[in-house]
């Protein structure tokens, strides 16, 4: 199975007959199993960007495919699932019944219909909300039954619009528990957020969207751009040998280098001790998604 | 893709319905074929007014009179009222341009007429049936038939612009 | 057409505490009046109420509250989920017109006034062709429009049409004055008022004159079909921006 990708997409908005372009050729791709996190400021377009992949919005310009396919396509939409930010939904309808109703949308069969929307309410910690309706449901409650109605029918392509705004720390486990799990299934995922953090711990690539166009692409977690950051003893090494040793110059008793392996870690610290130097903290730095938002990075 | 243009793939979520075109298709053109064969109403479509209320109507509506001088007995009375007044297109054409007024003549079953009946058949020279007097509502003749002339000139007549 | 969404439509309306109520009612006073000799006709003119707050509902609020978003991310086609919305409105008052037909016939039973089986049919077809066409012009101004916007088109609609043809008759026949020059074209062009005349009567069709019209019956059902077809167009390109209102 192909992924997600985005070519050269466009699209203006013509608010009151004036012209606001707010993407401006965007190119990306999403592998199957990648989780990738869409960065921004206000304003950059992240929505308009993930409304388009989804069908919501028509692109003026620019091709998306999904799997190969158009994004238009009603198998593809069998595959997707789609997190609103905000769940604004027949209020009046319980838990249970709106989950069954997306679940028929969705092509359930009818006699498992039942048996996935209860597995769902489990999976998301609302078992006992079913009978609730939704104008009774707080935030948190919300938007994991936005996860449920996403999950119906595991899908292969799932876009999350700011999935952990308003949870509390155990909503926001939670989600990122289940972004692990579809991971590991496969999905190609896609989220939108402003918490920095949460896309440092669950992402593997990260896109920052500025001036309509991908300004950078971030990889989190590729072993070729661990930095690794080791912290001397005050006044127990030689410069000139540690930075020999670690191809880097310390700085205020720390050195940071570059390593492309696991193993290699090892033979750095090792080099580094072997110059005399007291090495009294090793860390994992990965990419700085603070800096890289600040324009500092 | 960027363009977005119809469809009727059944494959994506924009596609058409073809059946509702198909069906629209043929029900445009069932109807078409039906306006050539109107329904036959079974009664009288026009709405005839009261001769002293008549007058007063057409000066606040602006609009000129349709008198039709008929009697029982006279048949090609029978065929207008057949062929025009109980046809639907032409009642209505009728109802929405003018205040339609029936004069029946009752001299031959009760050997005279309402005064206000002889008076408008004094005042437009009616002396056979049936007559159809169009008048402007301050009462002056704007057309004027003798006999039953058929429905298409009837049609005509009525269309003319006033 | 989905089924699934004409099955929830109905589901929606009959869960609904006040639609159960008013239907009751509306059986009620149908009853009383048929007990007392009212015309075929008569109950009926409840049901355009019925229909405009039923019809209401299509397409345009569901686009303002978000709910559209979520309903397109599922494998449902744009089109199959607008004629199933419409099916299902329909429908559900259907049930309210057939309510009020048997009502009807119960009360001139318990009246024991005759019942003319051709009147009182015709009087219920005429009614759910009415709301036929109503719901499919409801769907059609909701396909373009956000949030109550199509109901205020559908009155709207039908009072400024009728007050223009009023003033372009009455203009018709000014011979003088400032109305004459307007007049004047409108006699010399007969055709112009015919045209208005007939965009209208497509739009908010004038009663049946005489029972089982043929012509009449094709016009409502042709020109409800194009409405939904049409609907069907505007729809299937629509954007639907997230986060709406």
């Amino acid at each position: 199975m192909n992924g997600i990708r985005v070519e050269g997409l466009t699209k203006t908005y013509h608010p009151f007959g004036a012209k606001r372009p707010v993407l401006k050729g965007v190119d990306l791709t999403i592998a199957p199993g990648e989780v990738v996190g869409l960065i921004g400021p206000n304003g950059a377009g992240k929505t308009t960007l993930m409304s388009c992949i989804v069908g919501f919005l028509n692109a003026d310009e620019g091709t998306i495919t999904i799997d190969g396919r158009s994004n238009d396509d009603l198998d593809v939409r069998r595959r997707t699932g789609f997190v609103p930010e905000r769940m604004n939904f027949d209020r009046r309808a319980n838990g249970g019944a709106f989950l069954r109703y997306m679940a028929r949308l969705a092509g359930v069969p009818r006699d498992r219909v039942h048996a996935r929307v209860d597995e769902l309410l489990n999976r998301l910690g609302l078992a006992d909300a079913e009978d609730k309706r939704l104008s009774q449901y707080s935030r948190g409650m919300l938007q994991r039954i936005g996860m449920a109605q996403a999950l119906m029918l595991d899908p292969d392509f799932l876009f999350l619009d700011e999935p952990t705004s308003g949870l509390d720390p155990n909503g926001v486990f939670l989600v990122r528990d289940l972004i692990a799990e579809e991971k590991a299934r496969g999905a190609a995922v896609l989220l939108n957020s402003h918490q920095l953090a949460e896309i440092e711990k669950v992402c593997d690539r990260v896109l920052f969207l500025s001036g309509g166009v991908i300004a950078r692409d971030e990889a989190l977690r590729e072993i070729a751009r661990i930095t690794i950051v080791v912290t001397m003893l005050p006044g127990s090494y030689d410069a000139g040998a540690v930075e020999a040793a670690a191809g880097a110059v310390p700085v205020n008793d720390i050195v940071a280098t570059n390593v492309t392996s696991e193993a290699e870690v090892a033979q750095l610290v090792s080099r580094i001790v072997s110059t005399g130097a007291g090495v009294i903290d090793v860390r994992r730095r990965t990419a700085d998604l603070e800096s890289i938002f600040r324009g500092e990075a | 893709m960027a363009r977005t243009s119809l469809t009727f793939d059944r494959t994506k979520q924009r596609a058409l319905p073809i059946w509702l075109l198909i069906l629209a298709v043929l029900l445009i053109v069932a109807r078409i074929v039906s306006k050539q064969y109107p329904e036959k109403a079974e009664h009288d479509l026009v709405r005839w007014m009261p001769i002293s209320q008549a007058i007063g109507i057409a000066r606040t509506t602006h609009r000129p009179v349709f008198y039709e001088f008929s009697a029982a007995w006279c048949g090609p009375c029978k065929m207008l009222e057949r062929e025009v007044f109980m046809d639907q297109d032409l009642a209505k054409r009728i109802n929405d341009r003018f205040i339609a007024v029936k004069v029946v003549d009752t001299k031959q079953e009760e050997g005279r007429n309402w005064p206000d009946v002889q008076a408008l058949m004094d005042r437009y020279g009616v002396n056979a049936f049936p007559t159809i007097v169009i008048a402007g509502p301050d009462g002056s003749v704007l057309d004027r038939v003798v006999g039953y002339p058929g429905a298409g000139k009837m049609a005509a007549m009525i269309d003319r612009p006033r | 057409m989905s089924l699934v969404v004409v099955i929830e439509s109905i589901r929606r309306h009959f869960a609904h505490l006040g639609y159960i109520a008013a239907l009751l009612i509306l059986i009620v006073i149908v009853v009383m009046m048929t007990a007392i000799g009212a015309p075929a006709s008569a109950p009926y003119a409840l049901i355009s109420l019925f229909t405009l707050v039923a019809g209401c509902q299509l397409i345009g609020p569901e686009f303002s509250s978000g709910t559209l978003q979520l309903i397109l991310s599922k494998p449902v086609g744009r089109s199959a989920y607008l004629t199933g919305r419409v099916a299902g409105v329909v429908i559900s008052i259907w049930v309210a017109v057939a309510s009020i037909l048997a009502s009807d016939i119960v009360g001139r039973l318990i009246a024991g006034t005759p019942i003319i089986w051709r009147t009182v049919l015709w009087a219920a077809l005429v009614s759910a062709l009415k709301v036929l066409l109503t719901c499919s012009l409801l769907a059609l101004f909701g396909s373009f429009t956000r949030s109550y916007v199509n109901i205020g088109i559908y009155l709207g609609g039908q009072i400024v049409l009728s007050g223009i043809y009023g003033l372009l008759s009455i203009m018709k026949n000014a011979f003088t004055g400032e109305m004459a020059a307007v007049g004047r074209l409108l006699r010399a062009h007969p055709g112009i008022l015919e045209g208005y005349r007939a965009v209208q009567t497509n739009l908010f069709p004038d009663d049946p004159l005489i029972p089982f019209d043929r012509n009449w019956i094709l016009l409502m059902t042709c020109n409800a079909v194009v409405a939904v077809l049409l609907a069907c167009v505007i729809f299937s390109r629509r954007e639907v921006p997230y986060g709406a209102d």
